[in-house]
């Protein structure tokens, strides 16, 4: 008896610490658990900084490979995550993969029933990772659903349509795991979708709230639309955002209005697209809003990372949010009440003559897209884009791969149709011997230039930086790469013979760091 | 009245090709990140039913996604649209293509371009080459091949989205030596450099002290400026002809 009781507390132990296990508390303290990587940027706070320093300056360049994981064709743009020894990545279009994270070697693989006719107009059809909570792990889907796996077997604990995919709706984004909700934005602006973030019960799938980032009328700034052009504004919201567990904000971005080079329906600032929002996770109202691009005609999404840091700014303690925005500005914000702090171009742009005082652009004439086409800088897949900036508490640094190149716009005509491009109009992407990339370092307080590394080509490099002092990224050729986080100084590069479009992460097993990036149609990892 | 739906169908294409089509192919299908459409013969929609299998499976190998969701109407008026705007542009062919036979072979342009598995590789491929560019840019590659190097495309393994192909550059390594060639690949830690007999030179950046693109230029020798007017439209009309139906 006394034997069959022991027996017993031993497998409630065993349970009630279960491994794999994600608590909200395990991912709120991620900083603590640098072993894995338990949500999209590593931490609530997007930073995609690893506080192992096993590899580091001194012996970077004996990197080897560990494995090597092929998926399935497409492009591969996932940041994986890594519990307790096993991986979870996404391969295109829309499928979970687990992997023992010390060999590579297959757990489990769950692909959606797609329709042949899915609707993906506005990028390509990629994932770029899941969310872990508790013991099951969540994905968006191509055809607009939110899938809830087992983390253990990939059995499929629910599966909601997040909005109707003939519509143009559908999901790239690794969700975000809060405390029991799991929250999603889409993608779909190309189509004339309306844009919203929405959060599901991370146990039943049901949905709690959703947020518009269009305002329908009677909400406040749907002033900001001319006659009907809200029902079709764009505003999508498809990349993770990022949370503030102390001030319990829950932070999002959202994208281009549509359509996005023909304004001609929709006058005005198209309140809230390429915004960030501040929303209450409790019910997903909206805090406060900063619009970076008023009434864009650009295809200037605001969607890229979303950095939380706190630090003393012109004397004041303050806790900001920055980003590197597509349109060539980087920002600082107070999180708090998105005050503007300040901005600065960090890469070429020709478009706005700066910003005023309180953030908005000065808009240069002549600048928006014509019948004929119109230069401007930066080009239509932005400064930035999808790919990941990092930001470094150890050198207070923010990375960011800025894309040097213009594109002509032109402005086409534009009907809405549902589940059809409505663009209206196009770019004209100037690639050539002149456009490059270059992995720029910036102060993140001010956005001041501390040093750049040139890439050949404008890719769409994500970045890593860590405790052991690199920045690790890769290039549209192929190349991984780890840098001098103080200098940008290369110390380490690998051709992996394709393009490296994977976004880096670390994590350990066995006491090993590894680290991880996609290139071509395969998951690289390597360790010392 | 069938004249005016052709008219209309076009008009209606043109909208919808703006909308769903100009951000890679550009407007007025001039081409982009994608190629330009508005030349006369459309190799892999040669046919209005292959057209009609791109527009609805994409073309994957090649990064082209499947576009929206067209009716059969909207089918009809892009297909309208495109082919219109390859039949508005028709280069005319003078010279005779069985003279420009002999002109090919007398300037010794095998030397450096296989044609149908003959000649040499120093220069691009020329089986198919009046399939794939339109009589009007090949007369302009012969007489100034410098303004006309080929582009790479995105995703390929030579060289990356836009960058020249077949780029002459010279190259200084740390100890001295200096190596002139063509591009033959490059990436952002490493050079591929490869002179006109084939040798193939791989460089570290680190390991060279000087890197000359010497963009404007070509290796192509200027041999075409011996020839006569009617002599080089018969060339165009040879090189034209390759890669088309007889």
């Amino acid at each position: 008896m006394k034997f069959a009781g022991l027996f017993v507390a031993l497998v409630m132990a065993a349970v009630g610490a279960l491994a794999g296990e994600v608590p909200f508390s395990r991912i709120v303290n991620a900083h603590a658990d640098p072993a894995n990587w338990l949500t999209y940027g590593g931490n609530y706070q997007s930073h995609r900084f690893s506080r192992l320093d096993q590899i580091n300056h001194a012996n970077v360049a004996n990197l080897r490979t560990a494995w090597v994981y092929q998926t399935k064709p497409g492009i591969v743009e996932t940041s994986p995550i890594v519990v307790d020894g096993v991986m979870y990545l996404t391969e295109p279009p829309s499928t979970v993969t687990a992997l023992d994270a010390a060999t590579g070697r297959l757990l489990w693989s769950w692909s959606p029933s797609l329709p042949r006719d899915v609707v993906v107009i506005g990028s390509p059809p990629v994932n770029r990772g899941v969310a872990i909570l508790g013991g099951t792990v969540f994905v968006g889907t191509v055809h607009g659903h939110l899938v809830a796996l087992d983390a253990v077997s990939g059995a499929v604990r629910w599966d909601v349509v997040v909005e109707d995919n003939r519509q143009g709706y559908y999901l790239t984004l690794a969700p975000l795991a809060l405390d029991g909700l799991i929250v999603v934005g889409v993608a779909g602006a190309e189509a004339g979708i309306r844009g919203f973030v929405d959060a599901y019960d991370a146990v039943t799938g049901q949905r709690r709230w959703r947020t518009h980032t269009v305002p329908a009328p009677g909400e406040a700034g749907f002033e900001s639309w001319a006659g009907e052009s809200w029902r079709t504004g764009g505003g999508s919201t498809w990349l993770t955002g990022s949370y503030d567990p102390k001030l319990n904000l829950l932070y999002w971005a959202t994208g281009n209005p549509a359509p996005y080079m023909n304004d001609d329906s929709r006058a005005g600032d198209n309140l809230y697209t390429c915004s960030v929002l501040a929303l209450n996770p409790a019910d997903g109202k909206i805090k406060w809003h900063f619009q970076f691009t008023p009434h864009d005609v650009h295809d200037w999404d605001a969607n890229e990372t979303l950095v939380l840091f706190d630090a003393v700014v012109q004397g004041r303690p303050r806790q900001l949010l920055t980003q590197a925005n597509r349109n060539g500005f980087y920002y600082v914000l107070d999180r708090e009440n998105g005050e503007f702090l300040t901005g600065t171009p960090y890469a070429k742009q020709t478009w706005a003559d700066g910003l005023d005082a309180k953030g908005r652009p000065i808009v240069r004439p002549g600048m928006a897209p014509t019948a004929e086409g119109t230069l401007a800088f930066p080009n239509g897949q932005g400064a930035s884009n999808w790919q990941s900036a990092s930001y470094s508490p150890k050198t207070g640094l923010f990375y960011q791969c800025a894309r040097e190149m213009g594109s002509i716009y032109y402005k086409g005509g534009a009907e809405y149709r549902p589940g059809t491009s409505y663009r209206g109009g196009g770019a004209r992407h100037l690639y050539g011997e002149d456009a490059y990339s270059a992995v720029r370092a910036l102060e993140a307080t001010t956005g001041r230039l501390k040093w750049e590394f040139k890439l050949m080509t404008p890719g769409f490099t994500s970045l890593l930086s860590t405790a052991g002092g690199l920045v690790f990224g890769g290039t549209e050729e192929g190349n991984v790469f780890a840098l001098n986080d103080e200098t940008g100084a290369r110390l380490w590069d690998l051709q992996l013979g394709g393009p490296a479009r994977g976004i880096p992460m670390s994590f350990a097993v066995d006491g090993r760091q590894h680290v991880a990036i996609a290139a071509g149609n395969a998951l690289f990892v390597f360790r010392l | 009245m069938w004249a005016a739906n052709v008219a209309d169908d076009r008009e209606r294409g043109a909208k919808l090709f703006d909308g769903m089509c100009a951000t890679c192919h550009g407007i007025g299908a001039t081409g982009g990140s994608a190629p330009p459409l508005n030349r006369p013969k459309l190799e892999r929609a040669a046919t209005d039913d292959a057209f009609r299998v791109i527009l609805t499976q994409g073309i994957p190998e090649r990064g082209m996604t499947r576009v929206g969701q067209l009716n059969d109407n909207e089918q009809r008026q892009i297909i309208a649209y495109v082919r219109s705007l390859g039949a508005t542009a028709p280069a005319p062919v003078r010279g005779d293509p069985t003279k420009g036979v002999e002109i090919y072979r007398r300037l010794g342009c095998a030397t450096c371009h296989i044609i149908n598995g003959q000649g040499g590789a120093a220069g691009p491929e020329l089986s198919s080459i009046g399939q794939q560019r339109g009589s009007a840019y090949l007369r302009q590659s012969v007489l100034d091949p410098a303004a006309t190097l080929p582009l790479g495309f995105s995703g390929g393994s030579v060289a990356a989205a836009g960058f020249t192909r077949y780029l002459p550059v010279r190259v200084v390594t740390t100890q001295g030596r200096e190596v002139r060639g063509y591009r033959a690949n490059e990436d952002t830690f490493t050079l591929q450099v490869r002179e006109l007999d084939g040798a193939l030179h791989s460089f570290r950046k680190a390991d060279l002290k000087q890197i000359e693109r010497l963009t404007g230029t070509s290796l192509m020798p200027e041999l075409v400026k011996q020839l006569a007017p009617a002599e080089l439209d018969d060339l165009i009309a040879y090189l034209a002809r390759l890669g088309t139906s007889p």
